[in-house]
């Protein structure tokens, strides 16, 4: 059970029965618990949550821990710059609606336990460098992240708080409370002081490349939107420049007002630091962008980058008719544009597969991949192969060539047929076909020309009584 | 709107189309249209004007449902010079076309679209032209059962429009029915053609349609075009 604020100043607690609050306040509004839409709302929180740090982790079901390691000075120069980042994040987060508690010090163990257990003020409780030692030393051992249990156990011993546990080690050092409760008693106390290293496990990895353009009057039109990610983008692709290498992808946040973030994500078949093609290349995005009640932050970001010498960028060329909108682009440009529009797995090349099953003798390649020179030699195969065999009704003639046959309600008969072409199952293959096929090349009398086989083989039990044995499997030019 | 760049002329290497053809083949840089009502010779007849404009080197854009590798390759045209994007339905296709179109990296780009109408198919023409990449637009009738009617003849905005359908073969060669329906600066004719898989070769069986067609086989004069 959770209490918002209006509650708690009734009186109401969390561990309260729903009756006992009930009784204290009659017209009182209790909605079940949605755990999923929780975590939900709490990974939105985390997306914002990276507009002051890429490094943010997610800390149980209603916490989130923030590195702001080398952050803050962008908001306010030294000391105060982790005063100005706390109250700016704490002021967004409440005008969204949550209600928020915050700690900010050396240790996660440290900020934990000031802002579950201190950081109830307006705004949030910050240890100086070094000085977290003192503020933790009246708060609940609870303030440890121990479990309730050991907790509990531990106050019947007189320790309530962590003052008591330093005077405990001191005197009678830590082998009879590690006995008696686990060693995490003793790590969790190290971890909060900094005597113990403890990393908190960001939800994305960090990238090294990163431009971000703050808007003091949030921006919210889609003309707006994009010359913000044009702008960031020459900016990114001159640091790439400077650092010899280009992008394979491109992370753009644009973080609301309202505490929600929205990121977009491209690739590139090759690494790019062409400022014009990577931008077409969001652009085509940015039209999913919705700005709510605007944005106010936009982040630029490369998690993978490739080395690329300034001899592999292809200009385009001189000659190119200009003043004009559309551009020529290069292949590797063209790929990209298709790739991000269409999805991946729909753009690509076909290279041959040692198979006899005619379904499984293509796999796709890469768009760009090196050609291959493969041998595609084969006995006659059509031009459009079937995504299944199609089942037919077939009248088989001499030496069983089918003689007539009946697909999808129409009949054809059969002028030419020649066959059999024996394909034997690979079963040796979980997904290949596990039955023999004879393969028949047929032309009707219209002249169209299909690729016709009859199964045999192993069939399973079950379609022992199928009669239907026949299938078309494609159709040549 | 500037006047088009002169296209260049690819002769075909099949006299009796070469001569039906304004200037002695088909043009480069521009947009062709391939009706396909029945079956998969519209298909081959595309694949194989794919592999004459790519040449050795070139690349295409196949854009579209995917033909089958083993079956495209016997038409001289490598897959790997052939990059697929499996693209619908025909909004998708077009827009694909004319991103290809704007690379003049690539030789040619095969779109299959269901319905050409004339802006749609100005946009190609308009971005052949100005790229010099050549627009192929095959419209292969989508159900197989080809008795539910051939794909509506609009008016086009394409430089030369093929219809191609199969006909009884003869043995081991395919035959189509390859119809120059329209033609600028050319007269529209009809062809037999014959494509043998042994070979890959495609040879005209027949010029119907026209009396002085040239005789079929190899050796027609390709100097005095038609018109």
């Amino acid at each position: 059970m959770a209490v918002d604020d209006a509650a708690d100043a009734l009186g109401i607690a969390p561990a309260m029965g729903l009756a006992d609050a009930r009784a204290l306040v009659p017209g009182l509004a209790a909605l079940p618990a949605d755990p999923a839409g929780d975590a939900r709302a709490l990974a939105r929180l985390a997306d914002w949550a990276e507009r002051y740090t890429p490094s943010v982790a997610l800390d149980g079901a209603d916490g989130l821990f923030l590195d702001v390691t080398g952050c803050a000075h962008l908001f306010a120069p030294g000391i105060e710059g982790e005063a100005a980042l706390l109250a700016d994040l704490l002021r967004r987060v409440r005008r969204s609606g949550l209600s928020a508690h915050a700690g900010l010090a050396d240790t996660p163990g440290a900020a934990w336990a000031l802002a579950r257990f201190a950081g109830q003020g307006e705004d949030g409780v910050i240890a100086a460098p070094g000085q977290a030692e003192p503020l933790l030393d009246s708060l609940p051992t609870a303030a440890l992240r121990l479990a309730p249990d050991a907790v509990a156990g531990m106050a019947r011993v007189g320790l309530r708080r962590i003052a008591d546990l330093c005077r405990q080690e001191r005197q009678s050092g830590r082998a009879p409370l590690a006995a008696r409760f686990g060693p995490v008693v003793w790590r969790r106390l190290d971890q909060a002081r900094g005597r113990a290293e403890e990393a908190i496990a960001p939800r994305r990895p960090s990238a090294p490349h990163h431009a971000r353009m703050a808007f003091a009057e949030p921006i919210a039109t889609a003309a707006g939107i994009a010359r913000a990610a044009g702008q960031l983008i020459e900016t990114l692709a001159a640091r790439f420049a400077a650092d010899g290498v280009g992008a394979r992808r491109i992370a753009i946040a644009f973080f609301r007002v309202d505490a929600q973030a929205q990121w977009l994500e491209i690739g590139t078949a090759r690494p790019s630091r062409d400022p014009r093609h990577l931008f077409r290349l969001l652009e085509e995005k940015l039209g999913q962008v919705d700005p709510g009640f605007g944005i106010d932050l936009v982040e630029l970001s490369a998690p993978e980058v490739e080395t690329l010498a300034a001899a592999q960028i292809d200009f385009p060329s001189a000659d190119a008719p200009p003043a004009h909108n559309a551009a020529a682009s290069s292949l590797a440009e063209l790929v990209d544009r298709l790739d991000n529009r269409l999805g991946s797995g729909r753009v690509g090349r076909l290279a041959p597969r040692e198979s006899h099953a005619p379904e499984r003798a293509v796999q796709a390649t890469a768009a760009l991949a090196p050609p291959a020179g493969a041998d595609w030699t084969l006995p006659p195969r059509p031009l459009r192969l079937f995504p299944r065999p199609e089942p037919v009704d077939v009248i088989a003639g001499a030496a069983s060539a089918p003689s007539l046959f009946r697909w999808r309600a129409h009949l054809h008969r059969v002028c030419t047929a020649e066959g059999p072409e024996r394909l034997a199952p690979e079963w040796w293959l979980a997904d290949a076909p596990r039955t023999t096929r004879d393969y028949w090349r047929v032309e009707d009398e219209a002249g169209r020309r299909f690729w016709l086989f009859q199964e045999s083989g192993v069939r399973s039990q079950k379609s022992e009584d199928r009669k239907n044995t026949w299938f078309l499997h494609g159709e040549f030019a | 709107m500037a006047a088009p760049p002169p296209a260049r002329i690819l002769p075909l290497g099949l006299p009796a189309l070469d001569v039906a053809l304004p200037e002695g083949g088909l043009a480069l840089g521009r947009l062709h249209e391939v009706l396909a009502p029945a079956g998969e010779a519209g298909t081959g007849f595309a694949a194989a004007l794919l592999a004459r404009i790519a040449g050795a080197q070139g690349r295409v854009l196949w854009c579209g449902p995917a033909p089958y590798g083993p079956g495209l390759a016997a038409f001289g045209l490598d897959p790997d010079r052939v990059i697929f994007a499996r693209t619908a339905p025909d909004a998708e296709t077009l827009w694909a076309i004319e991103e290809g179109l704007r690379c003049p990296s690539l030789a040619a780009v095969l779109g299959e679209v269901g319905v050409l109408d004339l802006t749609a198919g100005r946009r190609l023409q308009l971005a052949a032209e100005r790229w010099g990449v050549t627009a192929l637009a095959l419209r292969r009738h989508r159900r197989p059962d080809h008795r539910l009617g051939a794909p509506r003849l609009e008016p086009s905005a394409a430089t030369t429009r093929w219809r191609v359908a199969p006909m009884p073969g003869a043995a081991d060669r395919a035959r189509w029915n390859v119809e120059l329906l329209r033609c600028r600066g050319g007269t529209p004719r009809d062809f037999v053609l014959e494509w043998s898989h042994e070979t890959g070769d495609l040879a005209v069986a027949a010029a119907v349609g026209h009396r002085s067609a040239s005789p079929f086989g190899s050796g027609a004069p390709q100097a005095d075009a038609a018109d």
